[in-house]
């Protein structure tokens, strides 16, 4: 396993101590997005990520779908309109021919399609004897019969039941031998459905495999690419994170950038990141969140090329939901790095997700 | 015909619960979806409407979701939620869906007839239940009234995710603020609106435990 793929391992699960999963910096990241994934509001990759882990981790899947559901009620309110009486019909009819659709594709129907083709299944006509009618000395041939059995019956007539009781054997062997094809097919047809039930999973997980895949490879290719420099954030006394420490690596020339930090402090875990233009305007960059330890990783939103900016800061949230740009500028630094394109240290990024402090 | 054979079982479809309805109706007995679709049609149709503004498309969308319901109807899982939570999950997937989907292939005419739409919200419709009608309406009244409690600017950030099918980055560009704002008013915003339709959810949840109750 290359030292990248540790690192992922790294970010994805801070501990492979099962009980602390729930601090696991997915699980924040994954409950950090659960309202605007029930809103429908998180980006494909985010909601990619989502769907993924909810499917493993328990506590996540509870917390998103508690928010499904109050995000679901929203639905009712709206005025009430009619839809109008074809679009019931349209529905019924379609869902009719997709009822006879799938019906003509059940194996209980091939059953029965192949029992009503023996039940017509038809052989050679037996041909009347072609013999004149009986004389008068043929019924001394039934002389044992009792005679409320002795019915007046004509030559020809025994050579036509001679020919299908021939068949008898010819009939039983090929009923044995329907009734074998018969299971067979079932079988056959049951597996096949398995097989199709199957190989949709199959292609469906290899979907979600193959997206995550190409987003983790991204990741990595922006990490280790020449290009990618590392920025060294320094911690801000005044805001009691003088045990923190940060990195920011970075392509000067484009707008893909990534910050990770540590031991900054997990009392409050939100920290919202801005960056300072060299015309002294402030950007956000999105939001950064931190677990118990401190530690934390996001991709930085970025509306230009990195070096176009002059600092990096990394400031604590505040509580209040209403603050807007202003108020993050004056709130101080927990983190911050200037930057200048000149002196990034190049050193090998590749791995720089398992660096610790 | 399974009318028939209901008629002669004599199983009132009406009085049915949903989560028996749509038990019955995903092994193939259409008058149990039928009986649903004349339950939440008009409740779905009205919330597609609402997201993608144009009748024809909102039918087409309510259309889908019930034949959805219809494939899918063994996934339905009760003891998760209710099943109209559950169809008005699957109505907001498609609709947002399309509706983001009508944006990035801009139509040549707006195709819009919003205002056209008669609202029936007063008109009695005769194929509705009234208890059913009775119950929708009462909860439409609370969960409206829970939204509104809510700050505006938290309430403005959910209606426009939810309603007009903004990513979180595209409200925060609609509003000029920061992301990281946006995020925590969507978050607090949902938080209070979990908590303020806490008993409309128990609610919704103890009927559908009283309706696997009933079926047991």
């Amino acid at each position: 396993m290359s030292e990248t793929a540790d690192a992922r391992q790294t970010v994805r699960h801070a501990t492979d101590d099962p009980s602390t999963d729930d601090d696991s910096i997915e699980c924040r990241f994954v409950q950090d997005l659960a309202a605007p994934f029930a809103l429908a509001a998180v980006e494909t990759h985010e909601r990619l990520l989502i769907e993924q882990h909810i499917l493993f981790c328990a506590s996540c899947a509870r917390v998103v779908r508690q928010f499904r559901s109050s995000a679901a009620l929203l639905g009712l309110t709206n005025p009430v309109a009619t839809p109008s009486p074809k679009a019931k019909a349209a529905l019924f009819a379609r869902i009719n021919e997709a009822s006879r659709t799938q019906s003509q594709l059940r194996p209980a129907t091939a059953y029965s399609d192949f029992t009503e083709s023996m039940r017509t299944l038809t052989l050679p006509a037996s041909r009347p004897n072609p013999s004149p009618a009986p004389s008068p000395a043929q019924p001394a041939t039934r002389r044992f019969s009792p005679s409320w059995l002795r019915l007046p019956r004509p030559a020809w007539e025994i050579g036509a039941f001679a020919a299908p009781l021939a068949t008898v054997p010819l009939l039983l062997a090929l009923g044995i031998v329907g009734l074998w094809a018969i299971n067979t097919r079932v079988e056959l047809n049951d597996r096949i459905a398995e097989v199709q039930q199957l190989s949709a999973q199959v292609d469906s997980l290899n979907s979600q495999v193959a997206a995550l895949n190409e987003s983790l490879e991204s990741m990595d290719r922006f990490v280790a690419a020449a290009d990618a420099k590392t920025y060294v954030m320094t911690p801000s006394a005044a805001a009691g994170s003088s045990g923190a420490y940060g990195q920011v690596i970075a392509n000067p020339n484009t707008d893909q950038a990534m910050l990770m930090v540590w031991r900054l402090s997990g009392s409050n875990p939100r920290y919202d990141v801005v960056l300072e233009t060299h015309q002294g305007t402030i950007e956000p960059a999105g939001e950064l969140v931190v677990n118990a330890e401190g530690k934390g990783v996001t991709v930085l939103d970025l509306d230009r090329p990195f070096a176009m900016y002059r600092s990096v800061h990394v400031k604590p949230q505040l509580q209040d939901s209403t603050a807007g740009t202003s108020d993050t500028i004056s709130r101080a630094d927990a983190l911050f790095a200037v930057i200048d394109p000149n002196l990034g240290s190049t050193d090998d990024t590749d791995g720089i997700l398992m660096q610790s402090p | 015909m399974s009318a028939d054979v209901d008629a002669e079982r004599g199983v009132d479809q009406t009085a049915a619960s949903d989560a028996e309805l749509i038990a019955r109706a995903s092994e193939g007995d259409a008058r149990a979806l039928e009986t649903l679709y004349d339950r939440y049609a008009r409740v779905v149709y009205s919330f597609a409407l609402r997201i993608v503004g144009d009748p024809q498309v909102a039918e087409e969308l309510m259309q889908e979701v019930f034949f959805r319901a219809w494939q899918q109807g063994r996934a339905f899982r009760s003891s998760r939620g209710s099943f109209i939570t559950w169809l008005l999950s699957i109505t907001h997937n498609l609709s947002i869906d399309e509706l983001r989907k009508r944006r990035r292939r801009p139509q040549r005419a707006e195709n819009n007839h919003e205002e056209d739409q008669p609202l029936l919200s007063d008109m009695p419709d005769e194929s509705q239940n009234i208890e059913e009608e009775v119950w929708l309406t009462t909860l439409r009244e609370r969960i409206a009234k829970a939204l509104e409690t809510l700050p505006p600017a938290q309430r403005e950030a959910i209606e426009l995710a939810y309603f007009q099918g903004l990513t979180q980055r595209e409200v925060a560009e609609r509003l000029g603020e920061p992301l990281g704002t946006i995020k925590t008013r969507m978050r607090l915003g949902m938080q209070k609106l979990r908590e303020q339709l806490g008993d409309e959810l128990g609610e919704l949840v103890e009927r559908a435990e009283d309706e696997v109750d009933e079926r047991e």
